[in-house]
């Protein structure tokens, strides 16, 4: 039987043939030739939990109207037996329209339920859906990311439609009526999780994976393939850190902040950042976070006190340096205006190079292009760089000890004759060997 | 009425339509133009990329289109040759804008589509309501055969980047769907504007094309320009312990050289351009930048970059701009890289001494003394190899130095 696609639906099914097609409530997989997919997904992690997701799309189709969000939290040994690629999309038709069988299996990981131990936070608030009660066949094979209806009880969906230019608008509680004529989309958009508008705050030092599909015709229609897989493990952060360093000639003086390592290491209960279990709001205590500016003791390679500190030399007073200390190295990510949130620093620099199993505070050169323990790095306005540290009590860390941390200063005024003002603001991992960005 | 419920059996379903036969589809409405639309600067040619999302069947490649000796600033202060559909309340007059355009050929259009070089206009109306226009991103491109002949005089050849004498077009194209990678459409697409005048600005354009007759065309890609830039110098160089040598720049006549000098013992003490704890106070290398050895017992094996506190050059660390994501290689030009403008970046006081490691991009501005143009270039350190892998060891780098001949031109990127 020769078959005919349907224009009108695209659903990929012969005419005449009893499908799902005809029923209203099934989506239809839609080929790329009929609905792009969104491509060149990014995460950018703000901080404590909360989290963009930025996509390129191109898509005029006259039944488009939004995106679905897909996301789980999942380590990357998980997600590589899930038969999934971080980088590539999932793809529910092959090339010749055909289906791709053990795509639904890959998607069914991701569905935000209640009862999947892989969702993304706040599932649980949707526990009472109207279709978990469902006693037909499992419709919840795949849900995206959602809200539900305040007046039916059932998914809001998509997950977010592009209502103004640069941003998916993450649908609430109420039903959006916006006709699907009147929405297209180019360019990037912006869609973020834990921002207090959308979604709940995800969990820091946990890895994430997300990917979007494109989606038409209220819901019924799906493009063939998703945006690249994308994962993160979201770290903490301060922002706004102030310290000063005076002048004195004749010697160094410095600036010796909070240890890093304090700020992520809740186990002995002097952490100064913390995420609640249930609401996953995150404290991040800036007042206890000092800086000991009366400092003047040489700081370097076998440095215990703190990951870095900041120097300052008589001999060159109008410049302020960043050093590390034991088991610590820096590399200078460059200039960045905007800092941790710049679009050239989100393209350009994707992940860090690891430090390696070989680490020697006195190799010759670090592996990645990062300083050795104890050297100063000259700072700069608007500069990022990258710091990994391992614990100063490991004598040969291992590349999975090291922590990489961000550091963006995002003012910086001196002279030769008065203190130094610095501001500046971190990102700190939880979890060791994360070399994303 | 329960709403996207992901279903795969639908999917499953399909799997019995494998006999697939003509689609009664309208192909009109599905072909993207091409976005992003980026440079990477070369010497006397320009290499564009661009993300394409195009699985048309009837995909036939890709047009570029190019206008000589103007830059997006330029064009968005010609208002005899800004677009004007589709409409904008801030209009087009302002290179922002332009870079992230998408312009139809339509009536409303055609100062802007000739100021690219496609001589013949077109009568097609861009706000009839009737015109497929309103609806779809694709337009009839050539009713006639002077509208075809329009095109394919204008259109730019397309060369591989990694293989620069395989041209990638043909009579009606720039660069015609491949099999390669950066070919088929799907991705990163890549083209090589090859025979361009180093210092000259270029701005181009991108459409995708369809139909076997090559009779429609999708909206252009954004705006993106240029300007060809030589490598003044791009060799390896060994630095041995203690000593230090100067990238010096000159220009002359509309053109710039850098020159290496030998290397020379450190001097030692304050003002050393070898220790990182003071200022090059040197006097003798205004118009250099200093590469040196540290000088210091503690750490032989680093790097110090640095230019004289009374000098004419300062340099502004950009960290590793040097990694091509696309092709996954190290590189001394990557897509988008381009000097920090010294207005607004924070370009280090002159006399600063800084630390540098390998695969790193310094950018600096040269103002050559009597005068007030900056000349924008960057200073690019491939990977370190120290003898016998000792921190005394003599140093091996490969260093390269690129600037634009013409002054305020930070190009080497969109």
């Amino acid at each position: 039987m020769r078959a005919i696609w349907r224009t009108i639906s695209g659903c990929l099914i012969l005419s005449g043939v009893l499908s799902a097609c005809d029923e209203v409530d099934d989506p239809s997989v839609v080929s790329r030739n009929d609905l792009k997919s969104p491509s060149t997904l990014q995460l950018i992690d703000a901080g404590n939990g909360v989290v963009t997701l930025r996509w390129q799309t191109a898509n005029y189709e006259s039944k488009f109207e939004g995106y679905n969000v897909y996301g789980a939290k999942v380590d990357s040994s998980t997600l590589s037996s899930w038969g999934i690629t971080n980088g590539d999309p999932i793809q529910l038709l092959d090339d010749s329209g055909a289906a791709i069988e053990d795509a639904k299996t890959k998607l069914g990981y991701f569905t935000y339920r209640s009862d999947n131990t892989y969702a993304l936070p706040g599932s649980e608030d949707n526990a009472n859906a109207t279709a978990s009660t469902d006693e037909e066949e499992d419709k919840f094979s795949a849900l995206p990311y959602h809200k539900l209806s305040s007046a039916s009880n059932e998914p809001n969906l998509p997950s977010c439609k592009p209502l103004s230019s640069g941003t998916c608008s993450g649908l609430g509680t109420e039903p959006e009526a916006t006709d699907s004529s009147s929405i297209t989309s180019i360019g990037k958009v912006d869609y973020t999780l834990g921002d207090g508008t959308n979604n709940q705050i995800l969990e820091v030092g946990q890895q994430y994976c997300f990917f979007v599909f494109s989606v038409q015709d209220g819901g019924k229609e799906i493009s063939q393939s998703s945006s690249n897989v994308s994962c993160i493990t979201p770290k903490y952060s301060l922002t706004g850190l102030t310290t000063q360093i005076p002048v004195n000639s004749g010697s160094t003086r410095a600036s010796r902040p909070t240890d890093l390592r304090t700020i992520a290491n809740a186990s002995d209960g002097n952490s100064l950042c913390s995420q609640d279990s249930s609401t996953l709001s995150v404290t991040c205590n800036n007042d206890q976070y000092t800086h000991d500016e009366t400092i003047t003791a040489t700081f370097g390679s076998s440095s215990v006190e703190g990951v870095f500190q900041f120097e300052r030399y008589s001999s060159s007073a109008a410049k302020i340096s960043i050093v590390s200390g034991k088991n610590a190295v820096i590399k200078s990510m460059g200039y960045f205006a905007s800092g941790f949130s710049d679009q050239s620093f989100l393209d350009s620099i994707s992940s860090l190079t690891s430090v390696g199993d070989s680490f020697s505070a006195t190799a010759v050169k670090q592996s990645g292009g990062y300083s050795n323990p104890g050297q100063s790095i000259i700072l700069n306005k608007n500069h990022i760089y990258a710091i990994a540290h391992a614990p100063s009590d490991s004598s040969n860390p291992t590349a999975a000890e090291f922590y990489y941390d961000w550091l963006y200063i995002s003012d910086l005024t001196c002279s030769s004759s008065d203190a130094c003002s610095i501001t500046y603001d971190l990102l700190v991992s939880k979890t060791a060997d994360v070399l994303s960005r | 009425m329960i709403r996207s419920i992901l279903i795969l059996s639908s999917i499953m379903m399909a799997s019995a339509c494998d006999d697939v036969g003509d689609p009664d589809t309208t192909a009109r409405d599905e072909l993207s133009p091409p976005l992003g639309l980026t440079t990477v600067t070369g010497n006397e040619q320009i290499e564009l990329r661009w993300d394409a999302q195009n699985f048309e069947s009837e995909l036939q490649g890709y047009n570029v289109f190019m206008i000589s000796n103007k830059s997006i600033e330029e064009i968005a202060a010609d208002s005899t040759i800004l677009p004007q559909y589709p409409e904008l309340a801030s209009g087009y007059a302002s290179a922002n804008v332009l870079r992230q355009a998408s312009i139809p050929r339509c009536s409303s259009n055609n100062d802007f589509f000739t100021a690219f070089g496609i001589t013949q206009t077109t009568d097609v109306s861009c706000t009839d309501s009737s015109s497929i226009f309103l609806n779809s991103p694709t337009i009839n491109l050539q009713d006639t055969n002077e509208e075809q002949a329009a095109f394919s005089s204008a259109k730019q050849a397309c060369f591989d980047p990694d293989n620069e004498s395989s041209e990638l077009g043909n009579t009606n194209l720039s660069l015609a769907k491949g099999s390669g990678s950066f070919q088929d459409g799907n991705g990163t697409q890549r083209c090589l504007i090859k025979g361009l005048t180093n210092g000259t600005n270029y701005t181009f354009i991108v459409v995708a094309v369809l139909g076997d007759d090559f009779d429609q065309i999708s909206w252009t890609s954004n705006l993106a320009d240029d300007t060809p830039a030589p490598s003044l110098y791009n060799q390896s160089v060994t630095l041995t312990s203690d000593f230090f040598r100067t990238v010096t720049i000159a220009e002359n006549n509309g053109s710039l050289t850098a020159t290496v000098s030998d290397e020379a013992s450190c001097p030692t003490g304050t003002g050393s351009q070898c220790l990182i704890t003071t200022t090059n106070t040197q006097t003798s290398n205004n118009n250099s930048i200093y590469i040196s050895r540290d000088l210091s017992s503690s750490y032989p094996q680093r790097v110090l970059v640095s230019t004289e506190t009374a000098g004419n050059i300062q340099i502004l660390e950009r960290g590793p701009l040097t990694y091509d994501q696309d092709t996954q290689t190290n590189t001394s030009s990557i897509p988008g890289d381009m000097a920090a403008d010294s207005s607004s970046a924070p370009y280090l006081d002159k006399g600063f001494i800084f630390p540098v490691y390998e695969q790193t991009v310094i950018d600096f501005v040269y103002t050559p003394s009597g005068s007030s143009s900056n000349y924008y270039g960057k200073l690019v350190f491939g990977d370190y190899s120290y003898a016998n892998d000792s921190n005394e060891g003599v140093l091996t780098v490969p260093v390269t130095v690129i600037a634009q001949p013409t002054a305020g031109n930070r190009n080497y990127f969109h």
